[in-house]
Order: C-alpha cells, then sequence, then structure tokens
C-alpha cells in the first residue's frame, strides 16, 4: 500500500513527465507558411505598389521561426494556387503544428482579391479547418478584411473559430475601412507594424517571445497613429489563443 | 535649429527632454497614404478564359512594368511626405452563401489573353525554386516538372514513397511573379542616434538618402518617437513654399529601426513602443471572439 509521501512522489514524477513530454511535442512543432501578395493586377487603375513588397518581407521574417514557408506573388496568386497550396500545408501540419497565412493585395468584402479571381474568407476558414494543425493564423492586409467575421457561414464561424478554438485572424481594418499603403514608408500600414511587432517591438514583457495579444496590441496602436485613426486592425479569435506565441527570438 | 552628425554608435534610444512640438506631421501622414485594398470584380462569366486542361498553370512572358520608375517619381525629397499613393473603392458586397458563390466565379481581372493563346514561353520566368529534381505533391495529385509547367490529374502512385525532406521542400518553394511590382524604396534610413543642439539638447535622428542620393535627416523633436520635421545633414530644417517646416510623413523610430537592419533580427521595444494611446473600449471593440 503506498503511503502519501509516496503517493505525493508518484504524481510529482508523473507531472514531471507530463511536462517533459509537452516541451519535447512544442520542441517538435512545425511552422507551415503561405506567403501571397499581388501588386501588379495588370490593369494601372487597380495596380499597388508596395504589396508584393510586404508578402517578400513577411517571408524574411518567418524565415527566422520556419523553413517551411512558401512564397507567391502576382500572377502565381490565383484562386486555386493559393487553396492548393493552404489545402498542401494543412495536409501536411499534425497535431502541435502551426500553419500561418498571409495576403496582402486587393480585398472586398468577403473575400480577398486572388491574381485571376475573388478567395472568399469562407474558403479560407474551411481550407483551414482541414488541417490537424493546433494553431492557424492569418494575417490578411486588404480592405474590408474585417469582413471575414461575417462573411463565413455560421457552420464554419462555430466549427472553425469558436468551436475549435484554434484560429486567429489579424485582419487590417475594420469591415467598411480601406487598408492603406504608403510609398514613403514603403509598406502596407498593416504589414509594417506586423513586421515591426513580430520583430519584438511588441515584445512588452521582453521575453523575446511574441504572443498574439502582444502582436496585436502593437499593431492595433501603430497602425491607429499612423492613420490617424481611420484604419483599425482587428482581431478574431478565441480568448485562448490570446496568449499563444507567434514568434521567439 | 543647429545640430550635429548622427552619432552612429549612440544607438536607438530617443532623448525625451524638450517639446517644442512641431506637429504638421499628421497632417502630412495623409498626404503620404494610399489606400491598398478595395477593388470591384464583376461577375461576367462569359470572359472566362478556357485553359488547356493538360497545362494548368502556365507561366507566361510578360512585359516587367516600370516599377522603379514610378518609385522615383514619388521620391521627391523636398517633399516626402507628398509620396504618391494608390487607392480604389471597394463596390461589392459578398455577405451570403448565394454571395459567395458568386464570388467563386467572379472572372479574371487580367491576363485571359494570355492564357488563352496557349503559347509557353518561360524565357522571361524567374521562378524561385528550390532545387529539387521531380517535386510532388503529396495528396494533391499533382506532379510538378522542371520546367513548372504544372499538370492536373495525373498520378503519383510510383512515387508515394517520396521522404519528408522532399514534402518539406515542395512546401517551401517559391513562385514568384517577375513581372509583379518591387518598388524601390523612396527613401533607404542609414543611421539612427542622437543629435544635439548648439545648446547641447539631444533628440533622435535618423538619416537617410533619397532616390536622388540627396542625404537628409529626421528629427523627432517631442520624444513621441515620431519624426517630426525634415533637416539638411548640417541641421537646418527644410521648409515647404509657405516658410513652414516640412513633416516627416509620422515615419518612427521604430520603422527607421526596420530599415536600417534589414536582416530579420530582434529589435528591442522602446521606451514608447507600447504605449496605448487608444482607450480600452476602443481596442475592445475590434477583438472579435
Amino acid at each position: 500500500m503506498l503511503t502519501m509521501q509516496s503517493k505525493i512522489g508518484m504524481k510529482r514524477t508523473i507531472i514531471s513527465l507530463l511536462c517533459t513530454l509537452a516541451a519535447a511535442i512544442t520542441i517538435n512543432a512545425s511552422t507551415y507558411v503561405l506567403v501571397t501578395g499581388v501588386s501588379n493586377y495588370g490593369n494601372k487603375d487597380m495596380n499597388l505598389s508596395q504589396t508584393t513588397k510586404d508578402a517578400k518581407r513577411f517571408k524574411e521574417v518567418m524565415g527566422t521561426q520556419t523553413k517551411n514557408i512558401t512564397l507567391l506573388t502576382g500572377k502565381n496568386v490565383t484562386r486555386e494556387n493559393v487553396l492548393k497550396k493552404l489545402r498542401a500545408i494543412c495536409k501536411r501540419a499534425q497535431k502541435g503544428d502551426r500553419v500561418i497565412f498571409f495576403y496582402s493585395g486587393h480585398g472586398m468584402p468577403g473575400a480577398i482579391c486572388g491574381y485571376d479571381r475573388a478567395i472568399s474568407y469562407n474558403d479560407i476558414v474551411k481550407t483551414l479547418d482541414l488541417s490537424q494543425a493546433s494553431e492557424k493564423i492569418c494575417f490578411i492586409d486588404a480592405c474590408h478584411a474585417g469582413t471575414i467575421a461575417g462573411s463565413t457561414t455560421d457552420d464554419n464561424w462555430t466549427r472553425s473559430i469558436k468551436g475549435t478554438k484554434d484560429q486567429a485572424f489579424f485582419v487590417a481594418c475594420r469591415p467598411h475601412e480601406y487598408s492603406a499603403e504608403s510609398t514613403l514608408l514603403g509598406a502596407g500600414f498593416f504589414t509594417q507594424a506586423l513586421l515591426k511587432g513580430l520583430r519584438g517591438k511588441s515584445d512588452t514583457d521582453n521575453n523575446r517571445q511574441i504572443t498574439v495579444m502582444e502582436l496585436f496590441k502593437y499593431i492595433y496602436a501603430d497602425v491607429l497613429k499612423r492613420s490617424i485613426e481611420f484604419q483599425h486592425p482587428q482581431l478574431i479569435a478565441p480568448e485562448s489563443m490570446y496568449h499563444k506565441v507567434i514568434a521567439e527570438w | 535649429m543647429s545640430t550635429t552628425r548622427i552619432n552612429p554608435s549612440s544607438g536607438n534610444t530617443s532623448n525625451k527632454k524638450n517639446s517644442f512640438a512641431t506637429h504638421a506631421a499628421a497632417a502630412a501622414a495623409a498626404a503620404g497614404i494610399g489606400v491598398a485594398g478595395a477593388m470591384a470584380m464583376e461577375p461576367e462569366k462569359e470572359d472566362i478564359p478556357t485553359v488547356d486542361k493538360d497545362v494548368e498553370e502556365v507561366k507566361e512572358d510578360t512585359e516587367a512594368a516600370p516599377a522603379s520608375a514610378a518609385a522615383h517619381n514619388q521620391g521627391n525629397h523636398a517633399a516626402p511626405a507628398a509620396a504618391g499613393s494608390t487607392a480604389a473603392a471597394p463596390h461589392t458586397t459578398a455577405t451570403d452563401e448565394a454571395a459567395d458563390e458568386t464570388i467563386d466565379e467572379l472572372q479574371p481581372v487580367t491576363g485571359s489573353e494570355e492564357e488563352s493563346d496557349g503559347n509557353i514561353d518561360d524565357g522571361n520566368l524567374e521562378e524561385i525554386e528550390h532545387e529539387i529534381d521531380e517535386e510532388l505533391m503529396p495528396g494533391d495529385d499533382t506532379v510538378y516538372t522542371d520546367d513548372t509547367v504544372f499538370t492536373e490529374d495525373t498520378a503519383f502512385t510510383e512515387d508515394v514513397t517520396a521522404t519528408n525532406d522532399v514534402a518539406e521542400a515542395i512546401l517551401a518553394a517559391d513562385e514568384v511573379d517577375p513581372a509583379d511590382f518591387d518598388m524601390a524604396e523612396v527613401i533607404s534610413f542609414d543611421e539612427i542616434g542622437t543629435v544635439y543642439t548648439v545648446d547641447g539638447e539631444g533628440y533622435t535622428g535618423a538619416s537617410f538618402h533619397d532616390a536622388a542620393g540627396n542625404q537628409l535627416m529626421m528629427v523627432d523633436v517631442d520624444g513621441d518617437e515620431v519624426f517630426d520635421i525634415l533637416t539638411d545633414m548640417d541641421g537646418n530644417s527644410l521648409l515647404d513654399e509657405n516658410g513652414d517646416m516640412l513633416a516627416a510623413g509620422d515615419l518612427t523610430v521604430g520603422d527607421a529601426e526596420l530599415g536600417i537592419y534589414s536582416d530579420p533580427t530582434y529589435l528591442a521595444a522602446g521606451d514608447a513602443d507600447n504605449i496605448d494611446d487608444f482607450g480600452a473600449d476602443t481596442i475592445a471593440g475590434d477583438m472579435i471572439s
């Protein structure tokens, strides 16, 4: 019969083993990133100037976190190709892994604008929902990006964002707002703030770990200040995601 | 105001000693921005291009757009805050499933002629990919050939044993469109540090050069880590035609650091980096859970 002390000792051992296991899972976790950006839509009235550069710079920063990065720009950002690549990394990612999707380009209510066709937020959420990855994080630098919350069907929204609690969307602006870029800045407002935040500017506790909440607060303040409050980034995520670490240095 | 040259070794910490505020920066910010997002995509199904089923994705020979020229045109150092911008307006709404289906059917914005002529000319193609002799996309029914002509519906049963290394490499492949704009920077930051007036007061300043090679400086005069005025390298303020000091377009110390330390390394937060100027109610309203 076990004494109280030996029971406590055994409990500690089990807890210790579980912690070690959890740490091992974390260490082995992989991050898969799909980065997309379109600046040349083939129409001078529609062309943007900084969005592809945004994508390339985001890739550079994420390159410090993982080697599993796919970059698509311009004509390669077709609806089919984006969803195909997203499906591929979603299939590849396993439990404990993280999937990150970044887009910079035109947006419209309910969708981002691929080079050839619109890609609805509904499709993106549905695709992410297929993945076993433990965390799925999207960064959308496009006008009307805030419509993602309202444009996914109730079923997808409930199951993917509220239900599984593993998706977080950082979006550049509220549903009715535009997302701005600046040639002087050399970037989109949102992406510039995102890059600074990811690289440490949002790290309020200086522990070299960037959490979802730290990053969002930084992006929010930076974009509001720069845009004189005409652009409000939004975080669409369950509260359980707020303290997840996105980047470590 | 008279200043000395930036001391490169003086770091990025601002000295918040003075506040002869120049807040023209706010006005300049509005001039230096563009709207990056919205566009209207009209559904004209009959115009959807027919693509050869055997060749699902072809990189056409495309004329490179004069991106750098456009950027240079906007690089007027005397008024950088007025650098150009791009704007477009939203017109389409998709809020329910029916609308969502419509979105799926939207026609290509451009390039339909190029795709429909069936020519495959990858002479200008700059496909940046890792060296993979044979690319397989497990579970995706797609075989990627060396010529980057992607075909669908091709079984990959013979090579199901592709290793994880190959799969990882595939997931890390890039498809970069050389015709997409990769704008040159309008300004490039060189150094950041502390500049001093003849009275010994220190301010955070960043030296930069524009596309024409003109060396100038931005100075944060009120210590909020937002650059307020532009000066030449001798510290003389640049003035507009009305005699007002030119603003620095609301660029921040963090922006300068991001430009100077372009290698993606950790950038420690400064004193003013995480000051919430907005109310708690405001940010709470933009957090949707």
